[in-house]
């Protein structure tokens, strides 16, 4: 909200620096993001004289004139491109370096600064400016002349008067109070012990006997008070300057002088008002009353309503004539034609207005104040101010009723405080005395105070102030939340432990970043076809952003791939990528969608492996990403966190995935791995070959959990290696044949590992070569090589007698 | 027919000359050829041999001393050059370009978001505070009922929602998490809640439609609003540098009352003012406050006997400000330029 600096001065006497007006209603909790100087907008813009103006040698739609800025010898050449430009004509100069609020050339009339600029031969030491580019009108076609009294030679900002300084006040929602220069004046006057003070209204002077008459009917009861004036013989016309001016600074479009009259009320005390036609108001009747569902209503925008009941509407004797609070409609709207207006003021329930603005999409500053709450206790003095205005700008005579419905509440809120919660809270001591002089300053009434407790009356604009604690803020911002001190007391507690699986969670991605892998954070909406092909239970928005984030994720491939082609896209083709993310699903109880046990969240693990995997280099080969890569990664991860081995178990291809392999812990399954389906990976633009692995997070940390890190003594006996060197179909499986080792081992083998695979035409097509060795070991002794070889010789026969093995030699 | 010893003599002599040349121009390639060529079983030398025996028996000795002298002596020149071609050869073997590149490792690298949020973790896990987690899908009550956000009130409007019908809804803070850990347990506690939010924004280079917080909780018997700015500051001066100055100013959440927010002095600018802190020199990170007694209402803690305080800051935020990142966006495009770069 805008507040202006020259409107609060008068309510209360500012001799202060903005900046410190600034810091102080911030320091109050109405935060001032900007301070805007008026005269720092037509920097370098000056008022100038038209000297002399001789055609252009070069061009025939442009002149040459010599201004006069200021002491006579002061001229500058300019280049003009409006023709009618004359000698003796006052005129708006903009000096180099100034920053033009308008560009006419621009389509979008944004602001640019000028520079010094060769005219077909002619050097502009500057631009007489139009009032479209000085921003005062949209009139592009004539530079902006000046009456002929204007002072040469000063300032535009100077000229014009614009010495004000603009406020932008952000303030909380529940600050309703404050929606007005008064409001605002009242915070300042408290904070700086100011007083403050409301013009007086002069309205019983004017008023004129009774001619017309009306009845008001409440019908609604979102509507406690309504009042209404009666203003005969009014012309509606333009605002006089001086009100465009204040409107204008707070960024207020001027509209007619009743409108702006309505309007600056508004900004002035923050009780919204509305002028109708009186004329327009058929039956001389109004009656508030709550709208029926689907009814229709055409606003003053020219726009069509349908309406949700209850939506509170102001009717007369045959059709709703405005939404309460919100917008008049264009039946009842003021014309150039009206002559006379019935004003209203009136108190509508916040919550009911706040319901209808949603509905109809329609957020209005008389709508933000009524939603925010309104001091009932401003009404009448908002409405005769207004009447009085009118009357004052637009001519016409007040009629001396005024209509009245409903009534003001009285029911004022009484809070107890007492000072040892105050104290605690606060985590400092005041004296009573200053804490009252505190609430006086804010118009909290003190009723009684004794040494525990204070007893306070709320002032009827304050709504947000309810409970004790209320106060204690108050207090608490009047003294300065700067006085309070900062404890570095502890309190003692014991710790309960960390989740498990945050702590998991962590070190998975430190150590996945240790070797090599760069973690992604992405979306969790897609787009829902993507969705629907992984799963059937996805969850949909009700209001996404746009229907390419519609659902939420069921899985972590999709937006991953996405971040694999905008990368690709990049030029980083080689990619090693890890995700750890929630996924969301609707779970099997699903059944209404009403609560959320209905739905399931889970954490996964997603790595993605995609192009080389080395690249060239002068100390290596390049070579691509495969399975094994990330097959490796897993066999890794599950070695670090469940210090043990898991089991690979393949399952068929999915519509998603070729080559797939469940990943198992002590016949637990945590996860699956294998290829991306080119079918898939087509529908996000890759080409290559994406290898991933899917971990459930949850699985992983409950597996996790029932493992322990268990030392085993160190072998201080020597081993022995036995290599052994088999021929068998490419077809046949290595797991076929440790298993085949591990049914015929005996104890002493410690482990085996592969060594060595190839094919090659010696070998014979469709055979390849195996070498794996064989590590012996007893933790009693050193073994013999008999032994040993008789070990290995077990193993090799079983070898021999299958059909499909040969074994080529045994490797010493 | 017989060969003069003074012919002889004259052939020794030109070998001489002819060996001694070649073997100056012998590198480490062409040893071999020498070799052959004058010492072999077939070469130069071995063929004056030969004719030692057309050579008269008188003159035979002295001849075949000669010969002995020529073999010895290119012999010898020979192996010493051989000595010293391989003594430059182990020279040039172990010689190494120290200046060629090293083997670097692949570089991974954690998300500027979780590296924000471990070390905001730490800090916390510090001062004895535990992580809690809960859901994003969220229902009314926790996500705001609960946290006195009243239906139809226009501070609901402070946080623009998502829903997946009436009842559910993305949750808009972790600060719903406050309530279910309240309603598992008693206090006192001490608690953060990291996790993800949303809000039904425009996504452009200043908003998302989703970012990430971590929230804090601590109630306790007595806790006041100076243990509230101890806490804060000490987490401000761990994580921006104890040199950071700060502010705190009142502000307005539903849940908390009194409640605040914390400024701390621009780090970019140094308080200066510049361009990210709208020439103010200051920048907001975060906002707190004590837990409002309607919270407590609805999860059935006696406000009474228990107070305590509030806290929550979006990591997006701060991520941003201290890499020096001026579009959001890019925090969830994953460019792992961008994402090496931050390693
Ligand atoms: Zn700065």
């Amino acid at each position: 909200m805008k507040i202006s600096l020259n409107w609060l001065q008068d309510y209360i006497s500012l001799s202060e620096s903005p900046e410190k007006i600034a810091s102080t209603l911030t320091s109050l909790g109405l935060e001032v993001e900007n301070i805007e100087y008026q005269s720092a907008k037509y920097e370098k813009i000056i008022t100038g004289k038209v000297l002399s103006v001789s055609d252009h040698p070069n061009a025939t739609k442009l002149k040459v004139c010599q201004v006069e800025i200021g002491k006579k010898e002061n001229k500058l050449n300019i280049v003009c491109g409006d023709l009618n430009v004359s000698a003796g004509q006052k005129v708006v100069v903009a000096l180099e370096g100034s920053i033009i609020p308008h560009n006419q050339h621009d389509p979008n009339g944004k602001p640019f600064k000028l520079v010094k600029t060769n005219l077909r031969g002619i050097t502009s030491e500057g631009m007489l400016c139009s009032e479209y580019e000085l921003d005062i009108s949209e009139n592009k076609e004539s530079i902006c002349i000046l009456p002929t009294d204007a002072k040469v030679g000063i300032k535009f900002s100077s000229y014009l008067n614009y010495n004000d300084v603009i406020f932008d006040v952000a303030l909380t929602p529940n600050r309703g109070d404050c929606l007005s220069h008064f409001g605002i004046a009242r915070e300042l006057g408290a904070k700086l012990n100011k007083i403050i003070s409301l013009p007086k209204n002069s309205l019983k002077e004017i008023l004129s006997n009774k001619k017309h008459n009306l009845s008001i009917e409440l019908v609604s009861k979102n509507t406690s008070l309504y009042l209404g004036r009666i203003i005969s013989g009014v012309k509606v016309s333009k605002s006089p300057s001086w009100l465009k001016k204040r409107l204008a600074s707070i960024g207020v479009r001027s509209i007619n002088n009743i409108v702006d009259s309505t309007n600056y009320v508004m900004f002035e005390i923050g009780q919204p008002l509305h002028a109708f036609d009186f004329n327009k108001i058929k039956g001389k009747k109004i009656i508030v009353k709550d709208s029926v569902k689907n009814e229709k209503f055409k606003t003053l925008d020219g726009k069509n309503h349908k309406l949700n009941e209850s939506t509170i509407m102001i009717c007369d004797s045959s059709q709703a004539i405005g939404i309460a609070g919100i917008m008049g409609g264009e039946n009842s709207e003021i014309s150039n034609e009206t002559t006379t207006i019935f004003l209203e003021a009136a108190i509508f329930s916040s919550e009911s207005i706040r319901r209808s603005s949603k509905f109809l999409g329609i957020n209005s500053d008389a709508s933000t104040r009524f939603e925010r709450g309104l001091d009932s206790s401003k009404t009448k003095w908002a409405i005769d101010k207004a009447a009085e205005l009118i009357s004052q700008i637009a001519g016409g005579k007040v009629e001396e009723k005024l209509f009245q419905a409903g009534s003001i509440s009285t029911s004022p809120n009484k809070i107890t405080l007492s000072l040892n919660k105050l104290f605690s809270y606060l985590g400092y001591k005041l004296k009573v005395t200053l804490i009252i002089k505190y609430f006086q300053a804010l118009e909290i009434k003190v009723i009684k105070s004794n040494s525990k407790n204070i007893v306070c009356q709320v002032p009827k604009h304050r709504n947000d102030i309810i409970q004790d604690v209320d106060l204690i803020e108050e207090i608490a911002r009047l003294h300065g939340y700067e006085n309070i001190p900062s404890s570095a007391k502890v309190h003692y507690q014991f710790n309960k432990p960390q989740s498990k699986q945050e702590i998991i969670s962590d070190e998975i991605k430190i150590y996945l970043a240790s070797i090599g892998l760069n973690e992604i954070c992405t979306n969790s909406f897609i787009k829902k076809t993507t969705g629907e092909k992984l799963d059937k239970n996805i969850v949909k928005l009700a209001n996404p952003i746009s229907a390419d984030l519609e659902i939420l994720k069921p899985s972590l491939l999709p937006t991953m791939l996405g971040t694999i082609h905008f990368n690709q896209n990049q030029g980083s083709t080689n990619l090693a990528l890890f995700e750890i993310g929630t996924i969301y699903k609707k779970s099997n109880t699903y059944k209404s969608g009403k609560n959320i046990s209905e739905y399931t969240e889970r954490q996964q693990l997603l790595i993605t492996l995609i192009g080389k995997s080395e690249i060239k280099k002068w100390f290596q080969r390049e070579r691509n990403y495969d399975l094994f890569d990330v097959k490796g990664i897993i066999e890794s991860l599950c070695y670090k966190f469940l210090f043990d081995k898991c089991n690979f178990i393949s399952f068929d291809k999915t519509e998603l995935t070729l080559n797939n392999l469940n990943i198992n812990f002590n016949s637990e399954s945590i996860g699956k791995l294998g290829l991306v389906h080119k079918k898939y990976l087509l529908d996000f633009g890759i080409e290559e070959e994406v290898f991933y692995a899917e971990i459930d997070l949850e699985g992983f940390v409950k597996v996790a959990k029932q493992c322990k890190k268990q030392f085993k003594p160190i072998n201080r006996f020597p081993g022995i290696r036995r290599d052994i060197a088999l021929i068998t179909p490419k077809s046949l499986l290595y797991s076929d044949l440790t298993e085949i080792i591990e049914k015929n081992k005996d104890e002493k083998l410690e482990h085996h590992e592969i060594f060595d695979l190839y094919s090659s035409k010696e070998i014979g097509n469709n055979l390849k070569s195996i070498a794996i060795s064989l590590y012996y070991q007893s933790s009693e002794r050193t073994l013999t090589d008999e032994e040993v070889d008789k070990s290995v010789h077990k193993i090799i026969q079983k070898f021999e007698i299958n059909k499909n093995i040969i074994v080529r030699r045994k490797l010493d | 027919m017989s060969v003069s010893i003074q012919i002889l003599k004259v052939e020794i002599e030109e070998l001489k000359k002819k060996a001694a040349h070649q073997i100056k121009e012998i590198v480490f390639d062409n040893v071999e050829t020498f070799r052959i060529k004058f010492l072999s079983r077939k070469g130069e030398i071995a063929i004056l041999f030969e004719k030692l025996k057309e050579i008269s028996v008188s003159e035979k000795p002295e001849a075949g001393k000669l010969l002995n002298e020529l073999r010895n002596q290119i012999t010898a020149t020979f192996e010493k050059k051989l000595e010293t071609l391989n003594q430059a050869k182990t020279e040039s073997d172990n010689f190494v370009d120290v200046s060629l590149p090293g083997r670097t490792q692949k570089l991974g690298s954690l998300h500027p978001i979780s590296q924000t949020m471990m070390e905001i973790e730490k800090i916390f896990y510090g001062m004895g505070f535990n992580s809690v987690v809960g859901p994003e899908i969220e229902d009314d009550f926790h996500n705001f009922t609960a946290l006195n956000f009243p239906k139809n009130h226009p501070a609901r409007d402070m946080q623009d929602t998502f829903f997946i019908n009436e009842d559910i809804l993305l949750r808009t803070h972790t600060t719903s998490v406050q309530i279910r850990a309240m309603e598992l347990d008693k206090p006192p506690m001490r608690i953060i809640m990291p996790g993800r939010v949303y809000r039904n924004e425009a996504i452009s280079s200043r908003s998302y439609c989703l970012f990430h917080q971590v929230d804090g909780v601590y109630i306790d018997k007595k806790v006041s609003m100076a243990d509230l700015k101890g806490t804060l500051v000490s987490f401000a001066k761990q994580f921006y540098g104890s040199s950071i100055k700060y502010k705190i100013r009142p502000s307005y959440f539903p849940f908390t009352e009194p409640s605040l927010e914390m400024d701390i002095t621009c780090f970019l600018c140094k308080g200066n003012g510049c361009k990210i802190c709208k020439h103010s020199g200051w920048l907001e990170i975060l906002g707190a406050g004590m837990i409002h007694p309607n919270v407590y209402k609805s999860v059935g803690i006696n406000k009474n006997e228990w107070n305590g305080f509030a806290f929550g800051m979006g990591i997006e935020r701060i991520t941003l400000l201290r890499m020096g990142i001026d579009d959001i966006r890019m925090l969830y495009e994953n460019d792992v330029r961008m994402l090496q770069q931050l390693a």
